[in-house]
């Protein structure tokens, strides 16, 4: 249940667009720092701009104490300088604009090392900014281009709060959630089929028991998890390519994915 | 609960001594498939020398590959200080680089995070600066692969942290206390979440007819089968909780894992039936 509620929102969210944002492609500078690190211009409410690393694996969006300041940005306090997540009017990396990004103020120590070395450095940009679009990343052209998708991140904090908070409270097992119903059974925690369903999708597809599932939907496939973890992230009515290994032999199958439980 | 805040931001700088002959593979437009953490980490798998697949996060404010220590012991990887040379790094979806420089070493966001249980999947490394500079890469949360693109690019070496930074480099006490922190907090938390288990198969495929939710097969042989339900029969209830939407009937039926006993109420001729079955362990 709780893993549903959060895996959900990430599948299926899409709620509308901000009014204002910018239709189509944005293309941002990208500025390679010596260390190897990206770094774009941002503006908060219109104040800027200002240097920020450019991170995929943060998933936060940190600024700094001086752009809060600047912005007029009130954020709650909490340990060691650090306040929660607070919604931002306007978030602008270079000419992409998206309104209510979830931002942490925080003067991260390892920016402020690293802008001792680099020049000014005032935060990080991460997924709660950038996966509000498609995001392309050009090293070689040193170019961001952006195009606003209407994803709304959860933000981190509450993700994490639900997770360890929730398991608190009641200590309930996480659930790997599905939406559609392929009509097989594995053999215990192989990807070996047991056997399929009759009139189920999986023998529409032709598979059938002692195929050993070795890809699917362009996965690696080694064991049963690696199979529910893939077939978490589908939808109905999906064609799907599976991969099976049968008499000796790879061969490529497709199914057609069903809604069902 | 406030040190969680910390786990996110992945700034870690080493230095990475690349050679000259350096491969890359894949073809124009290669699809990664990958997902997120429960961190919200773009989290990919990729074989390292043949050995794997591990677990990868992709991170740009990285500045080079990282193996943590364990896998790297598994993988059988010859450590030179801390870097090794990875003969080939296979990205789940056909991505490959060849002479792979990697440092072996677990930053302190991961080890944190994994003995945290966070992410939902053990962590063994990050894709940084000197293997993600080679693809142009597209990433869309709506879609659950990325597109990466080969380029004609050559990532120049990252310059040693210390050198950068003075001795404090990277890996500065502040670094360390913070993993300290996550690992206390961990422990508190009573260290990690239990494994996951996987939502059972009742057996009954769905439609949507006149706005109510219909049973449009039933499968031979399943739970719902040998509970009688049947083809026609409109879903009104599931373990307890009212069924109006499919989305409904997907947000219940994921609290039930295989084995769990399900209470099942279904419309059929203008009654209301009411069934238990047994989950069964399909899908």
């Amino acid at each position: 249940m709780k893993r549903l509620a959060l895996v959900l929102p990430l599948l299926l969210a899409a709620p509308a667009l901000p009014q204002d944002s910018v239709p189509g492609v944005v293309t941002v500078e990208l500025e390679t720092l010596k260390s190897k690190h990206l770094a774009v211009q941002v503006k908060v409410n219109g104040k800027g701009p200002f240097r920020l690393i450019f991170d995929t694996g943060a998933p936060v969006t940190l600024i700094s104490n001086r752009v809060a300041k600047d912005a007029g940005l009130e954020a709650p306090r909490g340990l060691m300088g650090m306040g929660g997540e607070v919604a931002v009017e306007s978030f602008e990396v270079g000419a992409a604009k998206a309104e209510g990004t979830k931002v942490m103020v925080f003067d991260h120590p390892t920016v402020q090392r690293l802008a001792k070395a680099v020049g000014d450095l005032d935060g990080i940009v991460g997924f709660s900014f950038f996966a509000q679009f498609e995001t392309t990343i050009d090293y070689q052209a040193r170019k961001l281009t952006l195009i606003p998708i209407g994803y709304k991140p959860v933000p981190l904090m509450e993700r994490l709060q639900r997770m360890i908070g929730g398991g608190r409270r009641d200590p309930a097992r996480a659930v790997i959630s599905r939406p559609v119903l392929l009509g097989l059974e594995l053999e215990g925690e192989t990807s070996v089929v047991k056997s399929v369903a009759p009139g189920g999708s999986a023998e529409a597809a032709g598979l059938t028991s002692g195929d050993k599932i070795t890809g699917f939907d362009g996965r690696w496939i080694e064991n049963a998890r690696d199979l529910l973890d893939a077939v978490r992230l589908l939808a109905p009515g999906e064609s799907v390519p599976v991969r099976v290994a049968r008499d000796g032999k790879e061969i490529e199958l497709n199914i057609r994915t069903r809604s069902g439980v | 609960m406030t040190a969680v805040r910390w786990l996110g931001t992945m700034l870690l700088l080493g230095s990475a001594a690349l050679p000259q002959d350096t491969q890359v593979k894949g073809d124009d437009g290669t699809r990664i498939p990958y997902r997120l953490t429960d961190t919200q980490h773009i989290l990919v798998r990729a074989k390292v020398n043949g050995k794997g697949p591990y677990n990868f996060i992709l991170d740009t404010g990285a500045p080079t590959l990282f193996i943590n220590p364990k896998a790297g012991e598994e993988i059988g990887l010859k450590v030179d200080g801390k870097w090794a040379k990875v003969e080939r790094f296979e990205i789940e979806g056909g991505a490959v680089v060849e002479n792979a420089d990697a440092r072996v070493e677990e930053p302190f966001q991961l080890s944190g995070m994994n003995a945290m249980g966070l992410p939902g999947a053990r962590l063994d490394g990050v894709i940084g600066y000197t293997v993600a500079a080679r693809f142009r890469i597209t990433f869309n949360p709506k879609k659950r692969s990325m597109i990466w693109r080969k380029l004609d690019f050559d990532p120049p070496k990252p310059p040693d942290a210390k050198e950068l930074m003075g001795e404090e480099g990277a890996g500065g006490g502040q670094n360390r206390m913070m993993e300290m922190l996550t690992r206390m907090m961990s422990g508190l938390m009573g260290g990690g979440r239990p494994a996951p288990v996987p939502q059972g198969a009742i057996g009954f495929e769905v439609e949507r007819l006149d706005g109510a939710v219909t049973i449009a097969k039933v499968h031979d042989g399943s739970p719902a089968a040998l509970a009688g339900l049947r083809a026609g029969d409109v879903v009104t209830e599931l373990a307890g909780k009212p069924v109006k939407t499919e989305d409904e009937l997907f947000k219940h039926a994921a609290g039930v894992a295989a084995g769990d006993e399900v209470k099942i109420a279904v419309e059929r001729g203008g009654e209301t039936l009411r069934v238990t079955l047994k989950a069964g362990g399909g899908m």
